[in-house]
């Protein structure tokens, strides 16, 4: 208990620091979010598009999900070195399986009957994507962010050890000088980071969820 | 109202055995109801998405009003063309106005334009539009959500309504329901309607014309009653049930086979609707002293009907040799 309070008042004490080390974290993690979700809109209805490209896509994804990010990161680190392109690599890799699933699976959701109807109507194929097709799906998809965002701040904590910032810095640093106070400092910060973004992204989501 | 015109038009698809279609020549009168009837396979929702371009025909020409389809932009033929299926396909994340006004905005009409439109049709479809505007799909029922359907379609006053068994989901009474909404709409707009079903009973009941499809070919093309009297051959004298002379009564309306109202009858005969039906019709007459009943509309007399004329209707031949 006492190292919690010490924690905290690392926290407190330390707050330029922690500060910094927050604001690496997040840019690095938006970032990796802003090029994956670049990435996998396209890619997603690319394969919802492409019938045969599906299974293809999914299992090369679905592979490189299952390496470990700390393999991934020294993989990586041969092509890139020590930076923060390493990193968000990484996370733009891991980001794509979440994304394009979700946007797979939010773009197929929509009932058949539904697009028949836009185009019996006469909307021309950009008219059924941004008044039919995206609407419909963005909740699904959204969800897939805000899974692809708790991923990222995490993975980014274990990126500190490579030397380019973020809370997961205290971490590191904490079990290197033995010092309990910024072990929890690291933690605290990193969970509340991940709260706060969880609950942010979960009120978009639900901007716009459909108002049933 | 609009004429539409298919000239030779085949499809066939590719690594199929035969044509789906095969050498289909039809011609749809403006302002007529027509039903594409036949089992599943027959091609008849083929036929009738080849009118909005939702399918291509692999050769011949569709007309509509003297003018080649194929000339037409797709998107800007089917904003010309109401559209109506089975499954309705409202658009779940837009209220029941929306639904309504998405042609309408594609046409980019005026918003005040738009907005009394809805209530115009939500009048039409009989739904309060106080209580309907703002619903979503999720919270109308099934027979409601068609209505829906069907007011979108009608939303940009196109000439042609394309309806695609649009009432095959919805159970029997409700379904009755809007059989009958749908002959009072017709009555009142006089579109050119082509309407696939697989329903004997609803295609007798509503259409104009029907155009009976047997595996790609169209067998007869006929009004219901010529159907029913002159069926060209076994099979459609089958899927009609031609054969039952009792259900074949219940299956007309007794103003297809009226006689003239004479100069002058007798008016306190027994009368009858003329849109019941001729089993409605034999019973009363057969329950009444009369040998003839005044059929009327609107409470207006407009002819008679008499136990020979159901006769004659049920033995055609024999007419025929009476006027030689």
């Amino acid at each position: 208990m006492n190292d919690i309070v010490d924690g905290l008042r690392y926290l407190l004490t330390e707050r330029a620091e922690v500060w910094q080390l927050l604001g690496q974290h997040v840019t690095i993690s938006l970032i990796a979010l802003l090029i994956a979700s670049l990435i996998a809109l396209p890619l997603g209805v690319l394969v919802v598009r492409v019938g045969w490209l599906a299974g293809g896509v999914m299992a090369v994804l679905s592979v490189l999900y299952t390496i470990p990010s700390l393999a991934m990161l020294i993989m990586l680190i041969a092509v890139f070195g020590l930076s923060k392109t390493t990193v968000i690599v990484t996370l733009v890799i891991y980001a794509q399986v979440i994304l394009v699933r979700n946007i797979v699976v939010g773009l197929k959701s929509i009932d058949r009957s539904v697009l028949e109807a836009a185009r019996g109507l006469g909307m021309n194929a950009w008219q059924i994507w941004w008044q039919v097709e995206l609407p419909l799906a963005l909740p699904i998809m959204l969800a897939g962010l805000r899974i692809a965002a708790m991923m990222c701040i995490a993975i980014s904590s274990i990126a500190a050890m490579i030397g380019v910032g973020g809370l997961g810095q205290l971490l590191f640093q904490g079990i290197t000088f033995d010092r309990a106070d910024m072990i929890w400092a690291g933690t605290i910060s990193i969970a509340s980071l991940a709260l706060v973004c969880y609950g942010l992204l979960a009120l978009v989501e639900q901007r716009f969820s459909p108002k049933i | 109202m609009s004429t539409i015109e298919f000239r030779n038009v085949r499809k066939i698809y590719p690594k199929a055995a035969t044509a789906a279609l095969a050498d289909i020549s039809l011609t749809i009168n403006r302002g007529e109801f027509v039903i594409l009837l036949g089992p599943s396979g027959c091609g008849k929702t083929t036929l009738m998405k080849m009118i909005n371009r939702l399918i291509e025909p692999s050769s011949g020409t569709i007309l509509l009003d003297g003018v080649d389809i194929q000339s037409i932009n797709a998107t800007k033929l089917r904003q010309q063309i109401g559209y109506v299926i089975q499954q309705v396909g409202l658009f779940p994340h837009m209220t029941v106005a929306e639904n309504i006004a998405v042609v309408p905005k594609l046409l980019g009409w005026p918003k005040a334009k738009i907005q009394s439109r809805i209530d115009e049709l939500l009048q039409l479809i009989q739904l309060d539009p106080a209580q309907f505007r703002q619903r979503y799909p999720a919270q109308i029922s099934g027979g409601q959500a068609q209505r829906v359907g069907l007011a979108r379609a009608l939303a940009a006053d196109p000439g042609v309504m394309l309806m695609d068994e649009p009432f095959g989901a919805i159970d029997a009474i409700t379904r009755t329901a809007l059989q009958d909404e749908m002959l009072r709409i017709q009555q009142q707009l006089q579109k050119t309607i082509v309407f696939v079903t697989h329903d004997v009973e609803e295609a007798l009941r509503l259409a104009d014309k029907i155009a009976i499809l047997h595996e790609g070919t169209i067998v007869q093309y006929d009004t219901p009653l010529n159907l029913l009297r002159n069926p060209a051959n076994h099979y459609v004298a089958e899927l009609l049930g031609a054969d039952d002379l009792v259900r074949r009564l219940s299956l007309i309306q007794v103003r297809h086979v009226l006689q003239p109202l004479p100069a002058s009858y007798d008016s306190s005969l027994a009368s009858i609707e003329s849109s019941r039906n001729l089993r409605d019709g034999l019973n009363q007459l057969l329950a009444s002293s009369d040998e003839q009943l005044l059929v009327v509309e609107h409470n207006q007399p407009i002819g008679m009907l008499s136990l020979a004329a159901i006769h004659a209707y049920l033995h055609p031949e024999v007419i025929h040799e009476r006027h030689r």
